[in-house]
């Protein structure tokens, strides 16, 4: 069953983009991250054009944010104070990651760029989950009833008593920090949603939690808050800089997504929480493994054909 | 903007019937009154004149017949919009494959294909041919710009001719030219299923002695039909609504997500 793709102008089969929409899904439930840092890598692995595979994995990341925020919003867990401050420098950052988008786009540099960026993060964030976690079960194994992983909010917090100006008080979080600290952390997020195509809640809740000093409780709310409208304002920027969201696409992938989402819900429930980081840091390093070769090792073809748009 | 260049380009004329047996007709009727005063030595005609791309397009043959009155021999050729482009070769730098140099070509015809009843070294007038750009896909002339030496400029062209040939849209064969009788001709030319849209001209031109003797040139529109051409309208013609419709639909479909699924986490 194919489908013709009407702006990544090509026919790919239907069934296949569910699954892939699917597999986000269920990361998504399982783990409660956005999944798009592994939707955009496959979907350029299946031949979609980078540039449509980064846009269209913002429009969908949309629909799972907004789920996600609701639920949190029916429990009180988020803090509509910090979000707005995150967003400020998110519509910002994500303004001059388009920009840097387009002028990547021109010089032929995006692909490389989108990969390198993709390898650092994922290298990164994947070795620390996998050491984190293999400590857990190790501990586990040998009888140890150490109190897994405690939250070491202690270690960044140079970062709250230097002294900047605009010293601003969050009653949701019961904090007092400097407004800079989240609108300089939602610039750097912002960035990134535009050039890698995904939420940015992996950057974002480590971040909340060790530079501002958040409760844990509201960080994952509130930075689903923040995603819907970042993500919003990086879609229709790419529509209309690059022509490059493909509304077809997106549809397929949310659908997939929202039945996966509930069995990767179901699944998370039943799996011990250290079993379910090492899997995803297994995952998170397999995907960034793939992407390192496709630099290291010498490609078939050296020649590349682009059509110049005037 | 395509068809107006096209139009100043090669558009001699058209040839107003659009069936074979009204051209018999037509032929039948001038070579029995006066034979000698005939003043086109070829002519042709081109089916369908529009190609139109839906969601199962799988490429379409284009049948091309007409009839000569002259001696001489026959060169059909169907080429597509000229575009720009850039063609980028990976090196390695510092143990990355990366784009590092580049070639740009102005105005080259993204689609071609060819048909001859002959040879095409019996025209013996390389000059003539490669003026009219007419030749096998190697040795067409495309000329790139920006500061390379020639044999780098060669490398690069044969690199975008081979991805041309790979991905069919330009036929590395001359397709054959058949008789129904010694007047009229027809041959079967085919676009690919990734033809762009836009507008093509099919050329046909008449060689006598190396010289050219008649050349005719049709248009031909390829276009996006139904559903596909409105989304790519839509998406470039009103990018910000288009945007922001691709923003609601998201919004929509994940509150509905949520509303109808209850995810109480």
């Amino acid at each position: 069953m194919t489908i013709y793709l009407p702006i990544a102008e090509l026919p790919i089969n239907i069934l296949l983009l569910l699954g892939l929409g699917a597999l986000g899904g269920i990361l998504a439930g399982m783990f409660g991250i956005g999944g798009g840092f592994l939707l955009t890598p496959l979907l350029i692995f299946l031949g979609i054009p980078a540039a449509v595979a980064v846009a269209t994995s913002t429009n969908q990341i949309i629909a799972s944010s907004v789920s996600g925020f609701l639920a949190h919003w029916h429990r009180n867990s988020v803090d509509i104070k910090m979000g707005l401050f995150l967003l400020i420098g998110g519509l910002v950052g994500a303004v001059i990651g388009v920009a840097l988008f387009t002028i990547l786009e021109s010089i032929g540099q995006i692909d490389l760029v989108i990969s390198l960026i993709y390898i650092v993060f994922l290298g990164f964030i994947g070795l620390l989950m996998a050491i984190e976690s293999g400590r857990t079960i190790w501990r586990n194994r040998n009888g140890s009833s150490a109190i897994s992983s405690p939250v070491k909010k202690g270690r960044m917090k140079k970062f709250r008593e230097l002294p900047l100006p605009f010293q601003t008080h969050f009653p949701r979080s019961e904090l007092t920090v400097s407004a800079i600290l989240p609108i300089a952390t939602g610039v750097i997020a912002g960035m990134l949603v535009s050039l890698m195509g995904i939420g940015g809640g992996f950057i974002m809740i480590p971040a909340m939690i060790y530079i501002l000093g958040m409760p844990t409780g509201v960080v994952v709310g509130t930075s689903l808050f923040q995603i819907i409208f970042i993500t919003s304002l990086v879609t229709v920027l790419h529509a209309v800089n690059t022509y490059s969201v493909d509304m077809v696409l997106a549809v397929i992938l949310i659908i997939g997504g929202v039945f996966g989402a509930q069995i990767g819900t179901a699944i998370g429930l039943r799996l011990p929480a250290e079993k379910l980081r090492w899997m995803l840091a297994l995952i998170v390093l397999a995907v960034c493994v793939n992407l390192a070769l496709g630099l290291l090792l010498e490609p078939e073809n050296l020649y590349s054909v682009t059509e110049l748009e005037e | 903007m395509n068809s107006c260049e096209h139009k100043s380009r090669g558009l001699l004329w058209h040839w107003p019937f659009k069936n074979i047996s009204a051209i018999f007709l037509v032929i039948i009727c001038i070579l029995s009154s006066a034979p000698q005063a005939l003043a086109r030595p070829i002519v042709a005609n081109i089916s369908p004149r529009s190609v139109d791309i839906t969601h199962d397009f799988d490429g379409r043959d284009v049948l091309l017949y007409g009839a000569r009155t002259d001696v001489g021999r026959i060169i059909v050729v169907l080429r597509g919009p000229r575009k720009d482009y850039v063609v980028r070769k990976k090196e390695r730098v510092g143990g990355l494959w990366i784009n590092n140099q580049s070639a740009v070509f102005r105005n080259v015809d993204s689609f071609y294909t060819i048909a001859s009843t002959h040879n095409l070294s019996e025209i013996d007038n390389n000059a003539l041919l490669t003026h009219l750009q007419i030749g096998n896909t190697d040795q067409l002339i495309i000329r790139a710009s920006g500061p390379l030496t020639t044999e780098q400029e060669e490398l690069f062209r044969k690199a975008f001719i081979n991805e041309r040939v790979n991905s069919q849209l330009y036929s590395p064969d001359v397709r054959p030219i058949s008789f129904l009788v010694e007047t009229l001709f027809d041959t079967t030319l085919r676009f690919p299923r990734n033809i762009e849209r836009g507008w093509y001209t099919a050329e046909v031109y008449l060689f006598n002695n190396g010289q050219l003797s008649a050349m005719q040139s049709t248009p031909i529109e390829v276009r996006k039909k139904g559903f596909e051409a409105f989304m790519f309208d839509f998406a470039h013609n009103h990018a910000p609504l288009y945007g922001i419709v691709c923003v609601l639909i998201a919004l929509l479909s994940g509150w509905l997500a949520s509303t109808l699924f209850g995810r109480g986490k």
